[in-house]
């Protein structure tokens, strides 16, 4: 009968951490989400839609396309974890590793022209500083928390039945690429 | 033993569900076509940027179809709620 008990136990949580585990991290979401529609709203706020006629398009675009593709590798590297597919979820991992650490080489990059054409102490230049630097940090802290599954991942800390890890920081890594769907118009489109 | 398998497979069925569910290869594929429709919506996207005079309102319905493709097929959001079946 105890054994009984605490297999229900077992079983209970099994299933209810992870929700659990999920509900804390989308809530998580929720309050990063107000921090950039603040700074979002600002920027309409502080210039309405002007922006400057020299803003790099090309370069803005291909940070785009960078971190849509970064999406799908990690989204892949989710699977393939979930399948115990440890190989293909190293693989997937890296690249998103390496295409964040491209997002980031470009926007630097991109802040160099930044500073000439519009510097931080002109309306829209501070919305903009202030936007591709608040996103900017969150891909660093993407790219740190990647950095650690690929360290932990070769020593079979992750796996079918410990999913959750990655699948926490594959949702952080889908978020950031969220904000910039939105942030990419906000600055260089509308 | 028996009741440590019963957890795995739990955790494993768990697991699977907050990737999408399905086969690897059916997720692959799934991911793929997701990747293919934000191309296609970022191009048209940015096409309209520069055609249009004032894109705001132009802009904004794909903005929200990229963001909810995004939430919906690779952040799982109605998993959430219990579906996530994909």
């Amino acid at each position: 009968m105890a054994l009984t008990v605490e297999a229900a136990h077992a079983r209970a949580e099994a299933v209810y951490q992870p929700r659990a585990n999920r509900l804390g991290l989308w809530i998580f979401f929720a309050s990063e989400t107000f921090l950039f529609a603040a700074v979002i709203s600002a920027r309409f706020v502080t210039s309405g839609t002007d922006k400057p006629d020299d803003l790099n398009q090309a370069l803005a675009l291909g940070l785009t396309v960078v971190l849509l593709v970064s999406s799908v590798s990690a989204y892949l590297a989710e699977s393939s974890i979930a399948a115990d597919d440890r190989r293909g979820f190293m693989a997937y991992t890296r690249v998103t590793f390496v295409l964040g650490l491209v997002f980031l080489g470009a926007v630097m990059f991109e802040w160099r022209e930044a500073l000439e054409h519009f510097p931080p102490e002109t309306i829209y230049g501070s919305s903009f500083f202030a936007l591709v630097g608040l996103h900017a940090f969150h891909v660093l802290t993407g790219v740190l928390a990647l950095a650690v599954l690929l360290i932990l991942g070769p020593r079979g800390h992750f796996g079918a039945q410990n999913s959750w890890p990655v699948e926490g920081v594959v949702k952080y890594w889908h978020f950031v690429d969220l904000m910039w769907v939105v942030i990419y118009p906000t600055l260089y489109l509308f | 033993m028996t009741d440590d398998l019963d957890r795995q497979r739990v955790e494993e069925l768990i697991g699977a569900e907050a990737a999408g569910g399905g086969s690897l290869r059916s997720r692959q594929r799934l991911g793929l076509l997701v990747a293919v429709g934000l191309a296609v919506l970022t191009l048209v996207e940015y096409v309209i940027a520069v055609t249009v005079d004032d894109p705001l309102i132009w802009l904004l319905p794909f903005v929200i179809a990229k963001g909810a493709l995004i939430m919906e097929y690779f952040m799982h959001f109605s998993s959430l709620f219990g579906g996530g079946e994909h």
